[in-house]
Parts: C-alpha cells; structure tokens; sequence
C-alpha cells in the first residue's frame, strides 16, 4: 500500500501552489504588512515544495517505478507516463530554485522597501509564474493516477 | 544565504534548469550516459537532482559578488523564459520520443 506516501506528495505541493498563490495576491497591494506576509507564504511554500520533492522523489524511486509504471504502460493511457511522468519527474526539480529564488528577492524587497517600486512587480511576476508551474505539476500527477486508475478499471471491470 | 546576489541565483537557476535538459536528453539517447548516472547514486533522476543542486549553488557562489542592477525585471523575466523552454523543450523531446521520433 503506497497511497499515503504519494497522498503525502500530493498534498505538500498542492498546499506549496496554495502558499505561492497566496503571496502573489498580497504582492498586489506590496505595503510592508503585505511583503512581511508574502515572505512568510513563501518561506512555507520553498519548504513544502522541498518536502514534496522529497517525498515524491522517494516514491518515484522506490515504488513507481516497480509497482506503478508497468501498470500504466499496460493500461490505456501508456502516454500518461511515457509523456506527462517523465516530464513532470524533470520539471519538477525547477520548482525548488524558483521558489528559493523568490524568497531571496522578498527578503531584498522587505529590506529596502523604498526600492518596492522596482523590486515589487518582478517578485510578483515570479510568484505567479511560480504558481503556474506547481499547479501544472499538480494536473500532470492528477492525470499520472488517472492512467494508474484507468489501466487498474481495465482489469477489475 | 543572503550572501548571494539575485544575479548570482538567476544564473544559478539558468545551470540547474539546462542541466536537466541536457542529461535528461543525453540520457534517453546514450544508454551509457543513463547507466553513469544511475551508478552515481542508484538511480538516474537522483543524480540528475543532486547535480542541479550543486550546479545551482556553485554557479551562485561563483557569481555571488555580482551586484546587481537597480532593476531586477530582466533577470527574472529571463529565469521565467530559461524555465518556460526548458519545461516546453522536455515536453517535447518525451511526445516526439514516445511517437518513436527522437
């Protein structure tokens, strides 16, 4: 039973999307209640981001590629991992250096708030853009247990 | 940490993402270079992460003295394209390998 383990991955970089998303919204305004805000959301988010490329990184090598790829490339959606897995295994490794990025530039932005102006919409850019990607990971995992899912109906119905 | 510049890690992001592409492609192509890096540390894709954490933090600390200009946006718009191609670019390399074109 490997379930908790990829729930586990799940859930870190979907609660990482979440905290991303969150300090772009309080980068909208970027008053230094706001700046102190999104560093925190965003210290949150390189956190999980880093635990779920830890815990997915351990499912991948230890269970998926055993238990689960076979599966898959049997079932009827084989691209599911062909294409959207090992995409979304070598994507992923950007998440943590774009978030540990953008945490930087926040500590910048909360130390010299007069320079907000310039520093503000670039930390913000980033965020979002930071946001996107987590969430792509997320949708590509989501159609990874699809094929997992749909490969499994073809045997059980 | 703060003794990295923001250029010093938009460089380092550069390193990280184009050696993903580089032994991602160079790996699916050469078996050999696949079984290198999987002998490195019992599995391909952790050697692939452990080098882009050390190339990310030796390209940062290598340009670490590199101030950096008043306006960030061209840098970080620079990580956001380097980051969109190389994603794009893995994407496509895997539809074209998977339809037995690469």
């Amino acid at each position: 039973m490997h379930f908790p383990l990829i729930g586990l991955h799940a859930w870190l970089g979907e609660f990482a999307a979440v905290m991303f998303v969150w300090a772009f919204i309080e980068m909208l305004t970027g008053a230094e209640r706001n700046v102190q805000r999104a560093r925190l959301a965003t210290l949150l988010g390189l956190v999980l981001v880093f635990a779920a490329w830890l815990a997915g990184g351990f499912y991948y090598v230890e269970i998926y590629g055993a238990g689960v790829k076979p599966v898959i490339k049997q079932g009827p959606m084989p691209w599911a991992h062909s294409i959207l897995m090992e995409t979304k295994e070598h994507v992923f490794i950007f998440l943590p250096f774009l978030a540990f990025l953008a945490h930087e530039m926040l500590k910048r932005l909360s130390a010299n708030l007069p320079r907000g102006v310039i520093l503000r919409k670039p930390t913000q850019y980033l965020l979002g853009f930071l946001a996107l990607m987590t969430g792509s990971m997320a949708l590509f995992g989501f159609l990874v247990s699809s094929g997992f899912r749909a490969a499994l109906e073809q045997v059980v119905l | 940490m703060s003794r990295f510049s923001i250029c010093s890690l938009a460089y380092g992001c550069h390193a990280a993402f184009w050696s993903v592409v580089i032994l991602t492609v160079t790996a699916e192509r050469l078996p050999a270079v696949k079984n290198i890096l999987a002998s490195l540390s019992g599995h391909h894709w952790v050697s692939k992460s452990i080098i882009a954490l050390l190339l990310f933090f030796t390209t940062a600390f290598v340009f670490s003295r590199r101030n950096d200009p008043d306006d960030l946006s061209g840098l970080v718009k620079g990580v956001m394209v380097s980051a969109a191609m190389a994603a794009l670019l893995i994407l496509a390399f895997y539809v074209l390998h998977y339809l037995g074109m690469a």
